[in-house]
C-alpha cells in the first residue's frame, strides 16, 4: 500500500504561542474548466452556486469554490467529497489534490505576516473573510483564501511547498515566543 | 505600479511578466520576405512615451493581454483590445 508523504515532512516545525503556521492536509482539489456557453450553468447544477468574482470564494457546505481563471474553477472539499463524480460531462476535469499543499496561517499577527509575503492589501477592511487572491509568495504562484478574521489558507504547488514554507516561517520568525 | 488584469482587476506589477512589444505586426503566414521576418523577430524600437505591450498575469490567472503604458512615466493607459 502506498502511503502519502507530505511535501513538508522534512520541514522545520513552526512553534509560537500567538501564531499557527501548519500544513492543513486532508482535502480534495478538483479543477474544472470549460468553454461551452452553458458551462457555468452545468457546473452550478452539479456543485451549487459559483463565486461571482475572482476575489471571493463561494462556500457551499463543505465545498469551497474559487474562480481561478477565465472559465476555470477550483473546488476544494474534504477527502471524502463527491465532487469529481458529479462533474461528468460538465467540462475538463483535472484532479489537483496531489499537486498542491495547503498551509494554514492563523493568529493575531497573521495579517502582518501575510503582508510580508505577498503584494496584496491584507488590511482587515479590505481582505475580509472569504476574500481570495491569486498571487505569488517567494516568486511562486499561490492562492490565498481568507478563512477567518485572522486566518488564511495558502495553496502552494507541491514541488515548491518546502521553499514557500521556509519563506512563510521566516516571515513569522518574529512571533516565535 | 499597479496593472489592471482583465480578469483579476488592479494587481501589483510583481505578479506580472512583460511579454514584449504588442505594436508590431507579425508578417503573414507563409510569406517568404525574410527581411520582414528578421525585422519582426530581431529589430525592436525602444520608444519613450506611450507604448502598447504584452503582459501576462503569470502569478495569478495567467491571462495574456495588451496594455497601454507610458514608458517614460509608467502611467497605465488601460487594457487594449
Amino acid at each position: 500500500m502506498l502511503e502519502r508523504i507530505s511535501a513538508l515532512a522534512s520541514a522545520r516545525p513552526y512553534v509560537s504561542s500567538v501564531l499557527t503556521i501548519a500544513e492543513r492536509a486532508g482535502f480534495t482539489l478538483t479543477q474544472v474548466a470549460g468553454l461551452s456557453p452553458d458551462f457555468e450553468t452545468k457546473l452550478s447544477a452539479a456543485v451549487g452556486p459559483l463565486p461571482g468574482s475572482v476575489s471571493r470564494a463561494q462556500v457551499n457546505g463543505e465545498r469551497v469554490i474559487f474562480r481561478i481563471g477565465p472559465a476555470q474553477f477550483w473546488i476544494v472539499e474534504p477527502e471524502a467529497g463527491t465532487t469529481p463524480a458529479r462533474l461528468d460531462g460538465v467540462g475538463a476535469v483535472t484532479p489537483l489534490t496531489s499537486s498542491r499543499v495547503r498551509i494554514a496561517i492563523a493568529g493575531a499577527p497573521a495579517r502582518e505576516v501575510m503582508a510580508m509575503l505577498a503584494p496584496v492589501d491584507f488590511h482587515p477592511a479590505v481582505f475580509t473573510p472569504g476574500a481570495v487572491a491569486l498571487t505569488g509568495i517567494h516568486h511562486t504562484p499561490v492562492t490565498i483564501h481568507c478563512t477567518g478574521e485572522n486566518a488564511f489558507d495558502t495553496y502552494v504547488m507541491r514541488t515548491f511547498a518546502r521553499d514557500v514554507w521556509d519563506a512563510i516561517t521566516d516571515a513569522g520568525a518574529a512571533y516565535q515566543f | 505600479m499597479m496593472i489592471p488584469c482583465p480578469h483579476c482587476g488592479d494587481r501589483d506589477v510583481s505578479e506580472f511578466r512583460y511579454g514584449g512589444d504588442a505594436s508590431k505586426q507579425r508578417p503573414a503566414h507563409g510569406t517568404g520576405d525574410l527581411k520582414a521576418w528578421h525585422d519582426y523577430v530581431f529589430v525592436f524600437e525602444n520608444p519613450k512615451g506611450p507604448h502598447t505591450e504584452y503582459w501576462q498575469h503569470v502569478l495569478g490567472c495567467r491571462r495574456w493581454f495588451r496594455l497601454a503604458r507610458n514608458t517614460a512615466t509608467n502611467e497605465i493607459g488601460g487594457v487594449v483590445s
